[in-house]
């Protein structure tokens, strides 16, 4: 079975959860391509710059190029772009500008993918969506179908909500399509926004991998959802991320230290 | 020191110079920002004194025309403009509000020589001209005259009954002038076309309805806003929103409409006002959260119809986001608000030059087409009424 990791950025696509990911992959047997859009060494400066800073960016790209340089003996595993990875492990990779152009739609139909699985993807074209045999499939960082967009986490723990991760297929909607997984997170006294972001990652890593396997064999009942089951988010605010990084920072949130278990199935 | 607004510079100033200087150094600092710094910003875009410098602005638009109204605004190449009677009727209540909260015991007094300069230029059909006083043509246009109305009721509580009689030849010369469909006659509209933003007036005319129990003020408003309701097309588009012919609808020009429909809402009860608010909110925040900024103008599809952002149309989306998220609590629209406001606070200018220190250009680059190198009077009194909004969504 034919599945395709998609993403974006070669150069600094360094997060441990995805070669995690692509790991749990190729270990259920999958067939498997990684696919990035914007690979134009322009097109990853500028967004290294925006995100990073110019240290920050400098620093990213020459971990990503140049990993077996900088592993410290003993030490932890370096960061390593993933299209690296892959590519050392006979993973093909291909690069493409955007999603939707032509060279990137012709190369997925050769590929006739059955999964197309996003690790992180630009907003995927629905020229892209038609082609998989099975679905795409996404992780979100929130607990659909309440909390749909971006920066969910911050939003939930903002509302008094629980976090969580929440694997969907996706529809030309944003986080729309049929739920396959959910799993809430147990936010721990002391927690902050950053270390719940690797919390969400690993466990992404873990339910996208499930629901891979679980689409593949079969097992797995899609729950449908309505847009007026849950709103859209956007970006949060400095102001209000603030805020909802001072309710896990004092104390207040009202899911710190709570039993999530009986959240999600 | 005050000096009047003068028609005419023959004498090289000062003031000549600084603009010389000052105008190719703006257009190189905006040319420099313009791609680096035209999205939203990663921190916050409001400094602490941005509220005080604001109204700052607003103090010397009034000290340049020797207290009578506020000037329209600076002009990098013209200098200070003449007194502007409609964005005067609705710099009284900036100055009023901010009186209300900070220790500024001349914002009343210049509240109320704004008041009586308005009564000195209504017209004898109870209208207020449009233009800056001295223009031409005189002609006593609707949207002009209803933002007087406004200055004139925020004075009540202040001065009583001081500016009744004005205000209520104002409101007989709107109700008059509305035909049974709620449009407004071609004769007293701006470039003789009906405008959806005139749901503004409405908004006056149901204030002064709820403060002297005036009936026939109430059901004209309502009249009105209905003829508004029917201009908007299910994408959240409005039909009639330009305020010339042959152009595109401009950020300014939906705010006022968007504005008008709340607060008729807010005094009237009636849901659908809100309904139209929430539609074309929703398109205007995902165009925000996309392109990262709102360029000037949009066409009918809601795709962007300029580069340029108008400045005052920004901060005064964010004043209604803001307003949506008190009435409803919906915190989505204090994100968008805050957002939008930042975009706009993040150009306020803080340099040395005393012309312009705390005031908001009408175009970001500061050549864009609205009010190009410019710096209007309602532009800063647009941020200043945003600024106290938020102050007031930040401490829910």
């Amino acid at each position: 079975m034919v599945a395709v990791l998609v993403s974006r950025y070669p150069r600094v696509d360094t997060p441990t959860w995805k070669r995690g990911l692509a790991s749990d992959l190729l270990e259920a047997g999958f067939d498997l391509h990684v696919v990035y859009s914007r690979s134009s060494l322009a097109a990853q400066v500028q967004a290294g710059l925006a995100e990073f800073g110019a240290a920050g960016a400098a620093r990213r790209f020459a971990e990503g190029r140049l990993p077996s340089r900088r592993a410290p003996a003993g030490g932890p595993a370096p960061a390593q772009s993933l299209a690296v990875w892959a590519e050392q492990r006979g993973a093909p990779v291909h690069r493409f500008a955007r999603l939707g152009d032509d060279d990137c739609l012709a190369r997925l139909s050769e590929l006739a993918p059955d999964l197309l699985v996003l690790a992180g993807a630009d907003l995927v074209p629905r020229s892209v969506l038609a082609i998989p045999r099975v679905a795409t499939v996404n992780g979100h960082y929130g607990l659909l179908p309440a909390y749909r967009g971006m920066n969910v986490t911050e939003w939930s723990i903002y509302h008094d909500d629980p976090v969580g991760v929440s694997v969907h297929v996706v529809d030309p909607g944003i986080d729309t399509g049929d739920i396959l997984l959910r799993r809430a997170i147990p936010v721990p006294t002391g927690a902050s926004l950053e270390s719940l972001r690797a919390k969400h990652q690993e466990t992404a890593r873990a339910l996208l991998a499930e629901a891979a396997v679980g689409l593949r064999d079969g097992g797995l009942a899609p729950t449908p959802q309505s847009p007026e089951d849950g709103r859209q988010f956007y970006r949060m605010h400095p102001v209000l991320r603030e805020r909802a990084e001072a309710k896990l920072r004092d104390g207040t949130y009202a899911w710190l230290d709570r039993d999530v278990t009986g959240i999600t199935p | 020191m005050r000096r009047r607004a003068t028609a005419s510079n023959a004498v090289l100033t000062p003031d000549h110079l600084r603009r010389a200087v000052s105008l190719p150094a703006l257009v190189v600092r905006d040319a420099a920002q313009a791609q680096a710094a035209r999205r939203l910003p990663a921190s916050r875009g409001v400094r602490d004194d941005a509220l005080d410098l604001a109204v700052g602005y607003l103090r010397r638009t009034h000290d340049v025309t020797g207290r009578r109204g506020s000037s329209m605004g600076y002009s990098l190449l013209e200098g200070w403009r003449s007194a502007y009677p409609e964005t005067t009727g609705y710099v009284i209540g900036t100055l009023l509000e901010y009186a209300s909260r900070h220790p500024a015991p001349d914002l009343p007094v210049r509240a109320r020589e704004m008041g009586d300069w308005e009564t000195a230029v209504q017209a004898p059909d109870g209208g207020v001209t449009q233009g800056a006083i001295g223009s031409t043509p005189v002609r006593s246009i609707v949207f002009n005259t209803g933002m007087v109305l406004h200055g004139w009721i925020d004075l009540r509580d202040s001065e009583g009954e001081r500016y009744d009689d004005s205000a209520a030849r104002a409101v007989r010369f709107l109700v008059d002038n509305l035909g049974p469909d709620g449009v407004w006659s071609e004769s007293v509209e701006y470039s003789w076309i009906p405008h959806v933003y005139n749901s503004r007036v409405a908004w006056a005319m149901l204030r002064w309805a709820d403060a002297t129990a005036d009936d026939g003020a109430r059901h004209a408003a309502e009249r009105h806003l209905e003829w508004v309701l029917g201009r908007q097309r299910p994408n959240g588009w409005f039909d009639d929103c330009v305020f010339k012919p042959g152009t595109q609808p401009s950020t300014h020009g939906i705010a006022y409409t968007l504005r008008g429909l709340l607060e008729s809402q807010a005094l009237t009860g009636e849901s659908r006002y809100l309904d139209a608010v929430l539609c074309t909110s929703e398109v205007l925040i995902r165009k925000l959260e996309v392109l990262g900024y709102l360029p000037a103008n949009f066409d009918e599809d809601w795709r962007p119809a300029a580069r340029h952002a108008c400045l005052t149309g920004t901060v005064q989306l964010g004043g209604v986001w803001l307003r949506l998220f008190q009435i409803g609590g919906d915190d989505r629209y204090l994100n968008a608000g805050l957002k939008a406001i930042d975009l706009a606070a993040r150009r306020q200018e803080r340099g040395p030059w005393r012309a312009t220190r705390g005031a908001l250009a009408g175009s970001f680059p500061v050549w864009g087409r609205y009010a190009p190198l410019q710096y209007p009077n309602w532009a800063a009194k647009f941020l200043a009424d945003a600024l106290m909004l938020r102050d007031d969504c930040l401490a829910i």
